[in-house]
């Protein structure tokens, strides 16, 4: 983990209200995983006052790529950062996604879980890693890769414009009974309702996935307690501990095992 | 040469005067390879208690108008774990490792006390957060008390000779009759302030920003009140005073330095900037040598 002076390369609209840019950032290049993200800072003032969490989505040489969704205040000012700024990162956070090897991956994002999501998929690729890419939208217009099932990428919208109408857990399902092996891993990331929507199936299933959590951040690298994320303890939860019913989505995540969370 | 070390009371010597505030720097062992905590003037754990504690259930954060809420739940290790894999740690820094109590019940404040006492630490002293529910009394904070706070520094002082500090909620209606009173129990100096309580609502679904409703505000936001409450308590009492509150930069910190604080503590900003405590020592030194100023003394209380 360091801070870095990263310099913005490019940054222009990916998709509908999606964006994407690419940072030099020789160091945290060096060394990130996919799943892991970085800690912005978005002003040098103190509006927002708060560093924002960013999954790392791409890696190249000395550069890493974001994606990421306009939604606030923080995101609307990295939308209009131009080439040669200097920004601000601490990175590279968090635990990452975890391979295991003789499982068949299947990796399912939507909204801006395309980020972690698009990093592994490269990840993979480069390590010759046969995988599925499963990626949910609500509308054509949000997705900026081509449904390709024969090449092993799936996309969904939820008004059919393109790919399989539905949901990500609808195109989930069409994908698993189209595959062979029956030793898949899933590895999830998304808005809220998709992850809920993707731990229950998954659970129903008894299928193993890893799912990438959002959790509002303080600080990123453990000293707040601000991230908590609830996982099922059989712990007594009248019997004190600490860092069992609640974990750190910064530290122990971001992250889970769909079956460990609450 | 301007000289930064600073003298509480006549107990403890700190190297300089910049802090981390309890629950804004862990431990100082999570980041040894961002901040070299031995350069600051001391450091405050999270606050301990006498068990572990998971704290609150998301979301325990919520970004504000130049601050930040927090409903974290005093989650920690408790004092077993505290004293087997942190208190080794902090006996090796060179700075002040000052250990941050709480509790729910004199009893609890008291033997998490003991239990640390019991191991002849190497530590410079106790800040002792009474911004806690007292579970005895109906939920009422220690420190909206005069009687209580005044009853829990007490007891406390009887059982350390080491450096004992009161951590003082802005949440009151007369600070300074709590600072009288923290300095009558025996405390060796105060620390002002804790965050101010506060609240966030989703204007859209109506649902709290905080898990728990209210939670406390810290950062930018809070630095006036901060500054007032720290004027306050210096004008009432003859021990030192610790300044807290939406300190970001070197100014801010000479300010509390001119409203009667020895030593401040660095919160919110460190989650900005891990380094700023650090940061801030070195541009303290030039700030004061362009006011022509030797020492912090010159100008502390010098407000007008
Ligand atoms: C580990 C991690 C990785 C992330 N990766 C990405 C990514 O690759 N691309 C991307 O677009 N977003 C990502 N996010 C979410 C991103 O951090 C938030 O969207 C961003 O902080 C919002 O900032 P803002 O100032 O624009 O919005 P704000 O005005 O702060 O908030 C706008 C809305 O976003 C929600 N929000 C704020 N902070 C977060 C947060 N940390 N997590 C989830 N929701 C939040 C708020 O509750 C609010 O509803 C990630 C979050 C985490 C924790
Ligand atoms: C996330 C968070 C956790 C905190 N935890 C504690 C704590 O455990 N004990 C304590 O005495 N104060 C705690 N505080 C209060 C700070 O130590 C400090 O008094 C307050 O945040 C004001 O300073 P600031 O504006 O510089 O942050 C916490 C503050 C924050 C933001
Ligand atoms: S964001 Fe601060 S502990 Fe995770």
């Amino acid at each position: 983990m360091v801070i870095e002076e990263a310099k913005v390369r490019s940054n222009g609209r990916l998709a509908q209200g999606i964006y994407t840019m690419e940072l030099t950032a020789p160091v945290i290049a060096s060394s990130v995983q996919p799943g892991q993200f970085v800690n912005t800072l978005i002003s040098e003032g103190w509006f927002p006052l708060l560093r924002r969490p960013m999954s790392v989505a791409s890696r190249s040489d000395d550069r890493i790529g974001l994606i990421y969704k306009v939604v606030g205040a923080g995101t609307q000012a990295m939308a209009s950062w131009t080439p040669g700024q200097q920004v601000n990162l601490l990175g590279p956070l968090g635990n990452g996604w975890t391979v295991d090897e003789g499982t068949f991956p299947v990796l399912v994002g939507g909204g801006v879980g395309i980020a972690p999501i698009s990093f592994l998929h490269e990840e993979l690729k480069d390590h010759g890693i046969e995988h599925h890419l499963l990626m949910g939208a609500r509308d054509g217009s949000e997705h900026y890769l081509q449904h390709a099932p024969e090449e092993n990428i799936t996309l969904t919208t939820d008004n059919g414009t393109v790919g399989i109408k539905g949901t990500a857990i609808d195109g989930l399902k069409v994908v698993l009974n189209l595959l062979s092996s029956n030793s898949v891993t899933i590895f999830g990331c998304g808005p809220p309702p998709m992850l809920v929507a993707l731990k229950l199936f998954v659970n129903d299933q008894g299928l193993p996935c890893q799912l990438a959590t959002e959790e509002i951040m303080g600080c990123g690298f453990g000293i707040c307690q601000g991230c908590s994320v609830e996982l099922k303890t059989d712990v007594d939860h009248h019997q004190p501990s600490y860092r069992q019913r609640f974990k750190l989505a910064c530290i122990d995540g971001p992250v889970f095992w769909a079956h460990e969370l609450a | 040469m301007v000289d930064l070390t600073v003298t509480l009371g006549d107990k403890l010597v700190l190297q300089n005067p910049i802090l981390t505030a309890s629950g804004t720097f862990g431990y100082g062992d999570e980041v040894p390879e961002l901040v070299d905590v031995n350069q600051l003037g001391g450091l405050v754990t999270k606050s301990i208690t006498r068990h572990p504690r998971e704290g609150h259930p998301p979301p325990r954060i919520a970004e504000t108008s130049a601050g930040m809420l927090n409903a974290i739940g005093l989650a920690n290790i408790g004092v077993e774990r505290f004293c087997n894999e942190k208190l080794p740690y902090l006996a090796e820094l060179s700075t002040a490792a000052i250990v941050s109590i709480a509790g729910s019940s004199f009893e609890e404040y008291q033997e998490v006390m003991k239990i640390i006492e019991g191991r002849q630490p190497r530590i410079m002293g106790y800040e002792i957060n009474i911004s806690c529910p007292n579970v005895h009394d109906g939920g009422m904070e220690f420190g909206v008390s005069t009687y209580m706070t005044e009853e829990l520094t007490r007891h406390l002082r009887e059982l350390t000779a080491r450096f004992l500090i009161v951590k003082l909620s802005p949440n009151v209606t007369a600070i300074s009759d709590i600072a009288k009173a923290a300095e009558q129990g025996g405390a060796d100096a105060i620390s002002a302030i804790n965050t101010v309580v506060g609240m966030g609502v989703d204007p859209r679904t109506g649902t709290f920003q905080l898990s728990t409703g209210i939670g406390g505000l810290s950062g930018p936001a809070i630095k006036p009140i901060a500054l007032a409450a720290v004027y306050k308590v210096a004008q009432a009492v003859t021990i030192p005073v610790i300044g807290i509150g939406g300190i970001m930069t070197v100014g801010d910190v000479v300010a509390f330095v001119r409203a009667g604080a020895h030593a401040v503590q660095i919160g919110t900003a460190n989650f900005r900037d891990p380094g700023i405590g650090i940061r801030l020592i070195s541009e303290l030194g030039s700030f004061l040598e362009e006011l022509g100023v030797s020492r912090l003394s010159e100008i502390r209380g010098s407000a007008h």
